[in-house]
């Protein structure tokens, strides 16, 4: 894949020649506020473009947003429904969601709807994988679980962003991009390999 | 018979109508959003209106006022739903409140040029579709009935293709997107889904305003099938082509003094109200949820 020229607001501007390959993990870097969740709408929308055929899972920053006033339980079970996938009682209780599924999406934390969203994440299990701060709003136990499910996904192309430094034990060597900010405008710096 | 041409006209009126306000609702995730709301139907009867002085500048008969009405909409419809857009559009950034009072605007701004146009024709002496203000159903000719089965046809065949992709979206935009089912796409194809609904019923029948808009909530009412939007835009849709239909009978029933009441005064009063108590719920909700 090559992205030719991406433009993200007015600030971000840079070439970038972006190359995956099948099972990559790709980890972009950078502080709060530079761009990372931009530049990752911008891939994603790119790999729709480049690879249409493949199915994609994402976890973003954004609340599941049901129009109907419906609750967990009654959310998992239309997704179940019109995916035509059944339930993974399992993966619900090991996400402690079991005790939700009476609640109102509007009215679930912001942890327990990340923990939702991966719920989703694992029944969609796409090709591709676009992870905005997974493990934002997640205690040490639910990011232990969710790192082990994502350390599983060896076969996938996993794009994600994650703001802390410190190696995530979930994926061996990743490809890093690190966004800079250089005079006002916003570069990436050449990939690190591991 | 024609009695029971005139309940059939008001109850597919009725489905098509239901049909779109579900769409527009769920496409912006607003209560709000509606043809009538979202300023489609002003942009309809402009279109009549522009049809009007056309066929009056080429001295052609106002008899074929509703066909080239609703022909120019086919064309702008099919333009439209075949226009790509490369980049995704920001869904998450569309402003439902900020759109639904663009388009209040623009139902006021054609309600004023239509005012204007009427001024200046009538004093001209040529003939104003004043009729399609407020919608009633008649008999319509053998041309009008074949444009409207196969706009209807249209309709029903873009509605069904595209269930799935509503049906997701009602559920989460993301989800939607994840099963392959792109933000533009769904947007074009919402749009030209009410466009295409709307023109059908106010080029044909004139302007039911505020129906689209309030049909949803009350199938949303309904004890059973709560949340379901596959049944909304079918058992739901049905009930409300019913209840639209007898509004019509009711009217064809029970006259003033021999004239008749337009079903779109009436449909246009419950509806701008429907609306109005909408709005008061909205901010008492806000106003409870700010104090909490």
């Amino acid at each position: 894949m090559n992205l030719k020229r991406l433009a993200l607001g007015r600030h971000l501007k840079f070439q970038l020649s972006f190359n995956v390959k099948e099972g990559e993990k790709i980890w972009i870097q950078g502080v709060n506020g530079i761009g990372k969740s931009s530049l990752l709408e911008e891939l994603k929308t790119s790999f729709f473009e480049f690879f249409a055929s493949r199915t994609y899972s994402f976890v973003n920053q954004q609340r599941l947003n049901p129009f109907f006033d419906l609750t967990l339980g009654e959310f998992i079970e239309s997704v179940s429904k019109q995916l035509k996938v059944p339930t993974n009682q399992e993966l619900l209780s090991q996400l402690d969601l079991i005790s939700k599924l009476s609640h109102k999406m509007k009215e679930l934390s912001g942890g327990e709807n990340q923990l939702a969203k991966i719920y989703l994440m694992e029944l969609l299990n796409g090709d591709i994988y676009f992870l905005d701060e997974p493990f934002q709003q997640l205690d040490t136990h639910k990011r232990k679980i969710l790192e082990e499910i994502l350390a599983k996904k060896t076969q996938k192309i996993i794009l994600f962003t994650h703001h802390d430094n410190t190696l995530l034990s979930c994926f061996k060597t990743p490809t890093k991009y690190l966004l800079e900010k250089n005079k006002g405008l916003v570069t990436i710096k050449e990939k690190i390999n591991g | 018979m024609d009695e029971f041409y005139r309940f059939g006209f008001a109850f597919l009126s009725g489905v098509i109508l239901s049909i779109s306000g579900s769409c527009a609702q769920v496409s912006l995730k607003n209560e709000m959003a509606s043809p009538s709301t979202l300023g489609i139907d002003a942009i309809v009867v402009f279109i009549v209106i522009l049809a009007s002085l056309i066929l009056s500048v080429f001295g052609v008969s106002n008899f074929y006022l509703e066909i080239s009405a609703l022909i120019l909409c086919f064309i702008l419809c099919a333009l439209f739903f075949f226009t790509s857009f490369k980049r995704e559009l920001p869904i998450r950034q569309l402003k439902p409140s900020l759109l639904v009072l663009i388009g209040l605007g623009i139902n006021l701004l054609i309600g004023a040029v239509f005012a204007l146009i009427q001024f200046f024709v009538v004093a001209l002496n040529f003939t104003f579709p004043s009729q399609i203000w407020f919608g009633s159903f008649s008999s319509l000719s053998t041309l009008e009935t074949l444009l409207f089965v196969l706009g209807l046809l249209s309709f029903f065949f873009l509605v069904f293709k595209f269930k799935k992709s509503f049906v997701l979206h009602s559920l989460d935009h993301d989800l939607a997107q994840q099963q392959g089912f792109r933000h533009n796409d769904f947007i074009r194809h919402s749009i030209t889904i009410c466009f295409l609904g709307t023109a059908l019923v106010v080029t044909l029948f004139g302007v039911f305003s505020f129906l689209s808009l309030i049909f949803p909530l009350i199938i949303r009412l309904l004890p059973f099938k709560r949340g379901d939007f596959a049944f909304e835009i079918s058992g739901g849709a049905i009930l409300s082509g019913f209840l639209l239909a007898l509004i019509d009978l009711a009217c064809y029933h029970f006259t003033f003094y021999g004239v008749e009441l337009p079903a779109g005064v009436f449909a246009s009063v419950i509806g701008s109200c429907g609306l109005i108590l909408l709005l008061i719920k909205r901010y008492q909700i806000s106003f409870r949820t700010s104090y909490q």
